[in-house]
């Protein structure tokens, strides 16, 4: 007589293992993914149109049996130019413009508080929009709350290496914002 | 290990330690270096208040702009194939088929209400669970739900979220819900 556990696994639909790893990798990068694209100059509503776009892409990457070497960089890369994509809109610039200004605001302190935490946080924003490639993106994936092993990994650089990188931009960013 | 190679190691050094990665040994020989570098010291200081302005700079936007809690679902979606596409090259044979029906309908007389099937709507399918196997052994469940719920398995209505309505739900072998309809006069 057939197990009756048995039988119920050979008739249950099989799971799409692209979309079954893709929910996965949402699950664990989408918060990151979304405070990086906010740092990175992104209004929410961007920012979450690019998470979207971006986690259809790497089901589609999946799905066509693409390299699954560093899936956490290929995110954050495509992620990265979907927003210099939507940036080309001159029309789209000015909203990215007005919302990030705005987003600096913690609605929880005191006036004072929120002015004093917007004009730190701008100050920072511009400063590390200055500062070389690889250094700002080291800063961008830090803001976002990945550890620096992570950042290395989406680099592709050696975790040993991060701390120059770090070191590097720190001095930068010590004489812009003096 | 000269001055200049232990600062080398300082600096690779410091991502570990700003995420706790160091072993007890390493964190020993780095506390202890600090504490005689002055220099190291300083760059420890800086490489720390950086990491603490970026990290809360992070927070502060996730905090201000809040994830929308659909963006699962919404995902889950668009990720499922299309339940079914029409071919368009039987778009006319279609057309003249519901046009004979209307005709039919409006000549032929109407039966008794007594002996008419009750009127039911389709079942919707859950778009974020895979279809039932045309083999399993289904069962409908009759049960009240919120409208928001509802809405949140992808049913399209428009109501208050917080109303309660008749529902009938496809449950499969697996206990879950795969598909759902409204009964009675809740439509």
């Amino acid at each position: 007589m057939a197990d009756e556990g048995t039988a119920k696994v050979a008739k249950a639909v099989p799971a799409d293992p692209s979309q079954v790893e893709t929910l996965r990798r949402f699950d664990e990068l989408r918060e990151p993914l979304r405070r990086y694209l906010l740092c990175a100059g992104a209004g929410p509503a961007d920012a979450d149109d690019a998470v979207q776009e971006t986690f259809l892409k790497l089901y589609r990457h999946l799905k066509k049996n693409g390299d699954p070497e560093n899936l956490c960089g290929w995110v954050f890369q495509v992620a990265r130019n979907y927003l210099r994509d939507e940036r080309k809109s001159a029309q789209r610039q000015r909203t990215i413009s007005l919302e990030h200004t705005d987003a600096f605001a913690d609605p929880r302190g005191s006036p004072e508080h929120r002015a004093l935490g917007q004009e730190r946080a701008r100050r920072l924003s511009a400063a590390i929009e200055k500062l070389p490639q690889q250094q700002r993106e080291c800063m961008l994936l830090r803001a976002s709350g990945l550890r620096y092993s992570e950042i290395a990994e989406i680099l592709g650089i050696q975790l040993s290496s991060v701390g120059a990188v770090v070191n590097r931009a720190t001095a930068r960013l010590r004489e812009d914002l003096a | 290990m000269s001055d200049v190679l232990q600062c080398g190691r300082v600096l690779e050094m410091l991502p570990q330690w700003a995420d706790g990665e160091l072993s007890a040994d390493e964190e020993s020989w780095l506390n202890g270096h600090v504490g005689e570098c002055s220099e190291c010291a300083a760059t420890l200081a800086e490489f720390t208040a950086l990491d603490g302005q970026l990290t809360g700079w992070g927070q502060l936007m996730a905090r201000r702009n809040l994830p929308s809690r659909e963006a699962r679902e919404r995902l889950v979606a668009r990720l499922m194939p299309p339940a079914h596409v029409w071919n368009i090259r039987w778009m006319p044979a279609g057309a003249a088929a519901l046009a004979v029906a209307i005709v039919l309908a409006a000549i032929v007389p109407p039966r008794p209400a007594a002996i008419m099937k009750r009127e039911e709507t389709p079942m919707v399918a859950i778009p974020y669970l895979p279809p039932l196997d045309p083999r399993e052994n289904a069962t409908i469940v009759r049960m009240n739900l919120r409208v928001g719920t509802l809405l949140a398995m992808g049913y399209k209505m428009s109501a208050d979220p917080d109303r309660v309505v008749p529902a009938e739900v496809l449950v499969g072998e697996d206990g879950r819900a795969h598909a759902v309809r409204l009964v009675g006069s809740s439509n």
